[in-house]
């Protein structure tokens, strides 16, 4: 088990976004994490890396107790490569120095190490002809697939998706699925927010429906889909697909 | 015209001294009040609510109190509770906390002007927050920080003008003298504003390189 949630909970002042969750996900599989809005699913991802603190509960990944106090918070979230709905690349720095600052400052690894690494992982997303590219020089695309060897360049062991494709012109958001579809193939365990049901249904292996910080569904992503239980999913179902 | 070469040839070797004077009280005090300005702005920034709350009185404090006062206090206060300085020290000091107030907001603007995402990203991969600051932050913040600040900095090295009234012979202090002992009024202040001239021209060109440096495509 690589990432292990147990009876998660967080409330924002009065308001209860995870509210009991918990979840398992192996080694090489894909869960893809869907719901309404404010269902509580970003905030789900960013409590796998702490960027959120928790309430209550219990994360686990790769085997440490992530939200226990003294463990080394740095180390662990450059183990957990993470991708925004909004790219968030760095702007004054090319596509090949996006990609190579986390091992230069995280790692410290020597500067022309650091590039090497970054213009092979540019070359896995297909843009090798783009290293020496700003951000706002490439398309929203190419930048999102920038963030993804961002993410990978650290090697992590689990990477997270917060809707990587919900900021993407419709023609763009085939190239980052293919991207992310190749990464599942060579054994990446992956969580992905998503309302690409295309995408959840070839790929993921698991799938849970969110409703106010609660999964309210839970299966193989064909049967949650074809035969879902509740009235919410039902709904929301019929609405995006 | 012959006296006026005459006169030059006497008044530049004094007006020069002043303007040594100028120069390194304007540098120090450009160095102290940006370190300084920068913590500042640190803490306002803080989520410490103490250390947030203190801070924001003593700005408001120094920016609501006029820097010659500030002087007078460091140059002729400061003695009484035992803290002796010379005059270019508490000229030095004077300037960097009343200038330390106005950089502090500077840097406030600049560091909030970034988006959230930037920090979330760089600590999603394993950045410390000082990490973020140096490589992620201030490199994008210098572009709006730069402006105001070389701004600051020109009317920071002509406020040194006001060391002047505590005894600090700098460039105008010098030109002061000269013209009450040489009567050479208009010749001697012309030259004075021609060196400041100079002066913040000089500054000006080093700001507008800095911000180049900081060019984002």
């Amino acid at each position: 088990m690589i990432v292990q949630l147990d009876n998660i909970k967080k409330s924002f002042d009065q308001l209860k976004v995870i509210n009991g969750v918990s979840l398992e996900v192996e080694k090489g599989q894909v869960l893809v994490i869907v719901g309404p809005s404010g269902s509580g699913k970003s905030t789900l991802l960013r409590v796998i890396n702490a960027l959120e603190p928790i309430d209550s509960g219990q994360v686990i990944v790769n085997g440490v107790n992530v939200h226990s106090p003294g463990i080394d918070i740095y180390r662990l979230r450059s183990e957990v490569g993470m991708v925004f709905q909004n790219f968030n690349l760095f702007p004054h720095f090319t596509a090949l120095d996006n990609v190579a600052i986390g091992l230069r400052v995280v790692k410290k690894l020597p500067m022309k190490r650091c590039r090497e690494a970054a213009s092979v992982r540019l070359a896995d997303v297909g843009l090798a002809d783009r290293s020496h590219h700003y951000p706002s020089q490439l398309s929203g695309g190419q930048q999102q697939r920038v963030a993804i060897a961002r993410a990978l360049a650290m090697e992590p062991k689990v990477m997270l998706f917060d809707e990587p494709t919900s900021a993407l012109d419709p023609e763009l958001v085939g190239e980052v699925l293919e991207v992310m579809r190749k990464l599942a193939e060579k054994g990446m365990t992956m969580l992905v927010v998503t309302h690409e049901m295309g995408f959840a249904k070839e790929v993921g292996h698991q799938l849970i429906f969110m409703d106010e910080g609660m999964i309210i569904e839970k299966g193989e992503p064909a049967e949650v889909f074809n035969n879902p239980q509740q009235n919410r999913a039902r709904e929301f179902f019929r609405m995006i697909l | 015209m012959e006296n006026w070469i005459e006169n030059f040839i006497d008044f530049m070797p004094i007006l020069l001294k002043g303007t040594v004077y100028t120069v390194e009280i304007t540098v120090a005090s450009i160095v102290l009040s940006t370190v300084l300005g920068f913590l500042w702005a640190l803490a306002l920034l803080s989520r410490y609510g103490l250390l947030q709350k203190t801070m924001r009185v003593i700005i408001n404090v120094v920016r609501g109190t006029p820097l010659l006062v500030q002087m007078f206090y460091v140059y002729f206060v400061l003695p009484d509770i035992g803290i002796q300085l010379t005059a270019l020290q508490a000229g030095i000091i004077g300037l960097s906390i009343c200038y330390s107030a106005y950089h502090a907001e500077i840097f406030r603007a600049g560091i909030i002007s970034i988006s959230s995402g930037q920090w979330e990203a760089a600590r999603a991969i394993g950045f410390k927050n000082y990490q973020i600051m140096a490589r992620i932050i201030l490199p994008q913040a210098a572009r709006t920080i730069l402006p105001p600040l070389g701004t600051s900095f020109i009317i920071l090295l002509k406020d040194s003008s006001l060391a002047s009234v505590i005894t600090v012979r700098e460039l105008t202090r010098s030109g002061q003298l000269l013209a009450s002992t040489t009567f050479e009024n208009m010749q001697v202040f012309t030259l004075v504003a021609l060196i400041y001239i100079s002066l913040t021209q000089v500054l000006a060109y080093f700001i507008q390189n800095l911000e180049k440096r900081f060019k984002i495509p």
